[in-house]
């Protein structure tokens, strides 16, 4: 159980360290290219509500969940659902820390373009193309930076919840925002960029008719914020005990999408300045998060005026952002490890050490890397699906009397009708996904040596699944923290075995 | 830039920074009433 020394020092710490968990890569390199490829201000319209409906409520629970229980997501489960669900909170705990393998990965390649930038060697005339292939083709870069990238988590970490983390984020979120809106302004003062504002803002309402538009923006919501990934669920864990749940849960979505917004007002402008038509840039933006960002971006900025120097600033930015979402995966496996008795130096290196060996593959060959990404990806849907069975089981009304419980805001009804749509969400959006798979191998979806095919997806989800399922009394074992008595004799599903206002 | 989309940036921007700017305000409410 964490310490009680372990905490933010104020709700600004908490808050900064949680939109630095949640802003990241995909914030800059994914939001842009979704909204423009989605009719622009419909899906502006409809990625807010879908954050309201999926995002918000999966971060009351989370953080209800980390507050109550003082544990990461393997002992959460058990004290806050049951022995029996623990292994539900060691798939949470596992999808996260698969991503992180080839997140710092990631990680990586944005800490070598910012290498790249410093150096000058995003000049005018540059084969951006030709620099990414051979980037990508050199693992003894991809994996020196990805070790890199870890290191400098590692550190951080070690460090500690407040002097580490908080610190790190104090420095990085404000920084973040402060070089996009630099961007932002740069960008707009070249000819041609108010057209990416206008193909950014377009109000054309009809896109809201459209069933696109919508899976779009849930998937968005699903993934940009990081609800259901069990990362805010870990930093909850260091809240103070009278820290206001459902405020925070509001502004961290609201800051989290404006910073989005922020991304696309800043890189539309750009694309659009340097393509002859409208045509032009939605090739551009269509080629993908890795395309758009190493290829055209890296293309595009030395054209400009002064752009080689905002290049450099937009990979500082885009370096950070990763870094700060990558410290929030690797403190989200220490704190389980810290649970099962591990202290926290030996957690971090164990954390480091196997991240960097079970992230070279990744590291070594792209597509394996796009092949985790999709299968994990998808995977954290079903992350969002557990929280809300912890909250079926445990009772809505009274996860909702815990959120309650120190919020200023008096969370309504709406907290219910949001919990019990959330299969229906799941169903939609993870069939469309799995439909999506399914269509790029129509004759070979269902072999599971097929990368991205929805085959190997569920392949890897079942064997994670068998594992975790036979092992889960093992796992709940292993957690140090006492089992709430109020489980263990009524098998209620009361946290720490407090009464709560309801007077269970 | 069309009338429309400015329309929609601005109403856009107001709904994302006025959601933020409410909610944290909301808690700093919190914290006078308790002075």
């Amino acid at each position: 159980m964490a310490e009680k020394s372990s905490q933010w020092s104020s709700r600004v710490g908490f808050i900064l360290a949680s939109l630095g968990m949640a802003f990241g890569s995909g914030n800059i390199w994914r939001f842009p290219r979704v909204v423009a490829a989605n009719d622009g201000g419909p899906f502006l319209i409809a990625f807010i509500i879908a954050n309201l409906i999926w995002a918000v409520p999966l971060l009351m629970i989370e953080m209800a969940m980390g507050k109550s229980t003082r544990l990461g997501t393997v002992g959460a489960f058990r004290n806050f659902v049951g022995k029996k669900s623990t292994w539900m909170g060691a798939w949470i705990g596992l999808c996260s820390i698969l991503i992180m393998f080839y997140y710092s990965v990631v990680t990586g390649w944005a800490m070598r373009y910012l290498v790249f930038g410093i150096t000058g060697a995003i000049k005018k005339g540059i084969d951006s193309e030709a620099m990414w292939k051979g980037f990508l083709s050199s693992p003894e870069q991809t994996i020196v930076f990805h070790l890199l990238a870890l290191l400098v988590a590692g550190y951080i970490i070690l460090e500690g919840v407040h002097k580490g983390l908080e610190t790190a984020n104090k420095i990085i979120v404000p920084s973040i925002i402060v070089i996009l809106a630099v961007v932002m302004a740069w960008a707009l003062t070249k000819p041609g960029a108010i057209r990416g504002l206008e193909y950014l803002f377009r109000p054309d309402l009809a896109g809201l008719l459209k069933a696109k538009t919508w899976l779009n923006a849930f998937t968005q919501a699903a993934w940009s914020i990081g609800a259901g990934w069990g990362l805010m669920l870990t930093y909850s864990v260091y809240m103070k005990e009278k820290e206001d749940i459902a405020a925070n849960s509001f502004v961290i979505a609201f800051a989290d999408s404006g910073s989005s917004l922020l991304a696309g007002m800043a890189i539309l402008p750009l694309v659009f300045a340097v393509s002859s038509s409208t045509e032009a840039a939605t090739t551009v933006l269509q080629s993908g998060d890795t395309g758009l960002t190493f290829i055209y971006l890296t293309k595009f900025f030395p054209t400009l005026p002064l752009g080689s120097f905002v290049g450099a600033l937009f990979f500082l930015a885009l370096s950070i952002s990763a870094l700060a979402s990558l410290l929030s995966m690797v403190e989200l496996a220490v704190r389980n490890l810290e649970d099962v008795g591990i202290n926290r130096r030996k957690a971090t290196l164990i954390t480091v050490v196997v991240a960097f060996l079970l992230g070279i593959p990744s590291a070594y060959k792209v597509s394996f890397q796009e092949n985790q990404d999709m299968v994990w990806g998808v995977g954290l849907l079903i992350s969002g699906m557990f929280f809300a069975y912890a909250v079926y089981k445990k009772g809505i009304d009274r996860v909702r009397d815990i959120v309650n419980e120190t919020s200023y805001i008096r969370v309504g009804k709406w907290f219910n009708v949001c919990v019990l749509a959330m299969p229906l969400i799941f169903v939609v959006i993870f069939g469309w996904w799995v439909l999506q798979a399914a269509s790029l191998y129509p004759q070979t979806w269902w072999n599971p040596f097929r990368t991205l095919s929805p085959g190997t997806m569920v392949m890897q989800w079942a064997i994670l699944l068998v594992f975790i399922i036979l092992a889960n009394n093992w796992f709940a074992k292993k957690i140090k923290a006492p089992y709430p008595e109020s489980l263990s004799k009524t098998g209620a599903s009361d946290a720490l075995g407090k009464k709560t206002k309801r007077g269970l | 830039m069309s009338w429309q989309a400015i329309t929609m940036m601005v109403l856009m921007i107001v709904l994302y920074l006025g959601g933020l700017a409410y909610f944290a305000l909301k808690h700093e409410h919190k914290e006078s009433d308790k002075k």
